[in-house]
């Protein structure tokens, strides 16, 4: 196992290195340069100014050598700056990481408590009105464009009845409440977009749910299991539940990237300060360190879940093993 | 597309009771201390540093933080800041500036000639990621005469050199080297954590959340009387909309369907309406045949109805622009009248120049050429593409068949204007306060990548504009642009569309805000809420 894991680990790199290549090569490909954010149409600017700072941000230099100066620094797991402020690209993502984490990390839960039930239910009630009922509405949750739901919601709990504020992660005054007060500030804060969040995305767990059950419930030992006089609920909840859910442990492994790479559209609705926005906003200024930066945690953090889902299933399914 | 649908839906929810709207004269009375001031930004700041900053976040706060030596009054006039007044020699070459004695900097240390020289340095720097070396690059000499006494030298009368000097000034003493440390001013912590001399004093930045300013109480123009000003961070636009709804921030620039469409709730805001400072307009490749004479971009003009154009774009919240300065700028000439739409004119031009419809396909042609060419504009800004569709429409109607591209913006500047690869295009100037437009419409700036990338020639606008660089005397400068503006105007090189209106509300609670040429937030520091209405209180 050891042996696999540590297998599995060496062959990341090559794999990283490809990513990484390609993310840098689309990203000088594309048109616009980081420095067009300052000087495009802006009369005030010479091309001699202009010229000036393509220097000082090294783009005058081949593509291939700033890769190579982009690697040197990567080894010594440096990531340059931000080319918006010059800070330092980890102290940037460190410092959204929180409210990413902790936006996803709810939702997540919630798709967990809300999905699972709903996939277990259709598939034993399968055919019935509440099978029918569920999948229309996690279809219409999957295929509803967040941000038109999103306003809907803003509307009808933020402004009409006022229970939840509009935007944001924290209120204005966040900084003089008390810790309880900072809780239940944050909670407010939270409930729309984890909502949201929730509800876009829980077809995908409820229907993989759904299908492993119905596949568990056609197996020889469930029939065992009824033939033998269980009762319905121990029959599903002990023997099918438990043998369905085995591939869905897995799929913790493989949310690791969305806890923590963040999205794009409910951060930039809900003004979330998290990881989404940053990586979002740096493709649109070109801010190439940031992307870089992103791109490859995104990248390391997909392999490392998908490493991580293989060796869950293994140890939650005895029937697989790795030979040495 | 998103944005339309948005507000759309919108309008749909919250249309109810409309009524007319009624702006409440702000009431003259005595000021009094307290209350936050809420504002909104689509992006976060970059550097809360003058001269490092371009993005319009940042100048925000900057503007509140840093002063100048000069500045602009109400009237787009020049005024001082921190300086108390200058001279101009004869030759226009030396400007002497006298500079406050009483200011202080945020942390209490003096401020004095140094922090100006100190702040002149790092702007030539060639190591400093600054935009703004252009305006600084005529500067010869800068001499410190006495603590509050400067001279600058220029090595030729530059009169746009002097609101140059508006760049905030900071402080030498926060960024100077400590016990022989190295310092780089680009990576500077004070970049984050401002001091400066201005009416607000930094408290904190959280980022991409909101950036807190508070009233300098020790400001050499006295206190000013919001005590805290608020920048808060919100991505999207129609979010904005719903936190000003919900009375979470105290203004926003509006769109003109926003504006139009919730008379009910404006009961708590007041509307102002002023043209901008920009305008959008068609530019020709003057180096395309089809466009060579001035006759035939007349004609073009006369086909091209703005008041359909503003109609249907701004909802009527515009002026059609008739030349390169807005109205609200002292260089606008009131005589140049605008070409009024008249299709029929038009075509008898064209007829004249050889042009009709010989074929009777409904298109113009001269031998055997079809009058046609292609309008590209940059993508993402719904304006521009209606206006192209616009234009197509109203082109179509004299015989003229106009092909429209909307190309990404960077693809758009880089493969077609810059290297001056299309026929006509469809763009907008945001302008300056000062009416140098020498980058523009200068013959000599026609190369890849500066501004005149229609080519355009003429004799006595380099004239206009190399005589309005060297004189210092507005009412001189007022003659030369306004005759720019005339020439320009009868010219046709570009045909100049519309000047949006700008459409803030601000919350009824603020007693102050005043439109005046410059804008609305000029006279900011004066503004106060009654006590009785004060929202968040404050502990002095």
């Amino acid at each position: 196992m050891i042996n696999y894991v540590f297998r599995r680990l060496l062959l990341m790199i090559p794999v990283i290195f490809g990513i990484t290549i390609m993310t840098f090569l689309v990203m000088h490909l594309s048109p616009g340069k980081p420095t067009d954010v300052l000087t495009d149409m802006n009369q005030k600017i010479s091309v001699e100014a202009k010229q000036r700072l393509v220097a000082i941000y090294g783009l005058d230099k081949p593509i291939y050598v700033q890769y190579w100066l982009w690697v040197k620094r990567l080894v010594k797991l440096d990531f340059g700056k931000s080319f918006k402020d010059d800070r330092p690209v980890i102290k940037k993502i460190v410092e959204r990481f929180p409210a990413t984490l902790l936006l996803n990390f709810f939702s997540i839960i919630l798709i967990f408590i809300v999905a699972i039930p709903i996939g277990v239910f259709s598939a034993v009630k399968k055919g019935s009105f509440f099978d029918k009922i569920t999948t229309v509405s996690v279809f219409i949750g999957f295929s509803i464009p967040t941000f038109w739901l999103a306003i809907l919601l803003m509307i009808l709990f933020g402004l009409q009845l006022g229970w939840f504020p509009v935007s944001g992660f924290r209120s204005i005054n966040f900084d003089e409440l008390t810790v309880f007060g900072k809780i239940s500030d944050l909670a407010k804060h939270l409930v729309l977009p984890v909502f949201i969040s929730a509800f876009t995305g829980l077809a995908g767990l409820s229907r993989y749910t759904r299908s492993a059950m119905l596949e568990v419930l056609h197996q020889d030992y469930i029939r065992t299991a009824r033939a033998k006089g269980l009762s319905e609920t121990s029959v599903i909840f002990k023997h099918a539940l438990r043998n369905a859910l085995i591939p869905i442990v897995t799929i913790i492994g493989l949310t690791l990237p969305d806890l923590i790479g963040g999205s794009f559209i409910f951060e930039t609705i809900f003004a979330w300060p998290g990881m989404g926005r940053l990586g979002y906003e740096a493709i649109m200024s070109r801010d190439y360190p940031v992307i870089m930066c992103v791109g490859t945690i995104v990248a390391v953090l997909t392999l490392l879940g998908n490493l991580i889902a293989d060796i869950t299933y293994a140890y939650v399914d005895p029937r697989i093993r790795y030979r040495k | 597309m998103r944005q339309l649908l948005i507000s759309f839906l919108i309008i749909l929810i919250s249309f109810s009771g409309c009524k007319k709207p009624v702006i409440e004269k702000s009431l003259v009375s005595k000021s009094v201390f307290g209350d936050y001031y809420i504002e909104a930004s689509i992006g976060d700041a970059s550097y809360l540093n003058p001269v490092l900053s371009s993005d319009s976040a940042s100048g925000d706060i900057n503007n509140l933080v840093f002063n100048g030596l000069v500045k602009y009054d109400k009237n787009i006039i020049i005024v001082g800041d921190l300086a108390e007044s200058w001279n101009v020699s004869d030759d226009g070459k030396v400007i002497i500036f006298n500079l406050r004695k009483n200011v202080k900097w945020h942390d209490g240390q003096p401020f004095t000639a140094e922090d100006v020289k100190f702040t002149y340095e790092k702007l030539i720097d060639p190591k400093v990621k600054t935009p703004y070396s252009s305006d600084f690059e005529l500067v010869t000499k800068f001499e410190i005469i006495n603590p509050h006494k400067i001279k600058i030298t220029y090595k030729k009368p530059f009169s746009p050199g002097l609101i140059s000097w508006g760049m905030g000034i900071i402080p030498k003493h926060i960024f100077s080297a400590k016990n022989g440390e190295s310092v780089d001013f680009n990576t500077h912590p004070a970049n984050r954590k401002p001091i400066g001399t201005g009416p607000y004093k930094f408290v904190e930045w959280k980022t991409d959340e909101k950036i807190v300013l508070e009233a300098n109480s020790d400001y050499f123009e006295g206190r000013p009387n919001i005590a805290k000003y608020i920048y808060r961070i919100i991505p999207d636009e129609s979010v904005q909309f719903l936190e000003l709804r919900s009375e979470t921030i105290d203004s926003m620039g509006l769109t003109p369907d926003q504006y139009n469409a919730y008379q009910s709730f404006f009961k708590n805001y007041n509307k102002f309406r002023y043209p901008s400072f920009g305008y959008s307009y068609l530019a020709y490749n003057l180096l395309n045949p089809l466009f060579k004479e001035k006759k035939i971009r007349q004609a073009i003009a006369y086909s091209i109805n703005k008041k359909e154009i503003i109609g249907g774009i701004l909802l009527g919240y515009g002026v059609p622009a008739t030349g390169p300065f807005p109205p609200t700028s002292w260089a606008y000439n009131p005589d140049v009248k605008d070409y009024e739409y008249n299709p029929e004119k038009a075509k008898d031009i064209f007829k004249s120049f050889g042009w009709k419809d010989s074929d009777n396909d409904g298109w113009l042609d001269k031998n055997g050429k079809k009058f046609e060419f292609t309008l590209i504009t940059n993508q993402g800004n719904k304006s521009r593409s209606i206006a192209a569709e616009l234009i197509q429409e109203h082109l179509k109607k004299v015989g003229i068949k106009v092909n429209i591209r909307i190309l990404e913006w960077s693809t758009f500047i880089h493969q077609y204007v810059d290297k001056k690869n299309f026929d006509a295009i469809i763009l907008g100037w945001a302008l300056s306060r000062d009416p140098d437009q020498y980058g523009i419409w200068h013959s000599s700036q026609r190369k890849e990548g500066q501004y005149n990338f229609i080519s355009y020639e003429n004799k006595e606008i380099d004239k206009l504009l190399e005589e309005g660089r060297v004189i210092f005397d507005i009412k001189k400068r007022q003659k030369i642009y306004r005759r720019m503006h005339e020439i320009l105007a009868d010219e046709q090189p570009y045909t100049f569309l519309y000047i949006a209106d700008a459409l803030p509300v601000i919350h009824k609670r603020f007693i102050g805000p005043e439109v005046a040429p410059l804008g609305i937030g000029w006279n900011f520091k004066e503004w106060y809420v009654p006590k009785e209405k004060q929202k968040y209180t404050i502990q002095e």
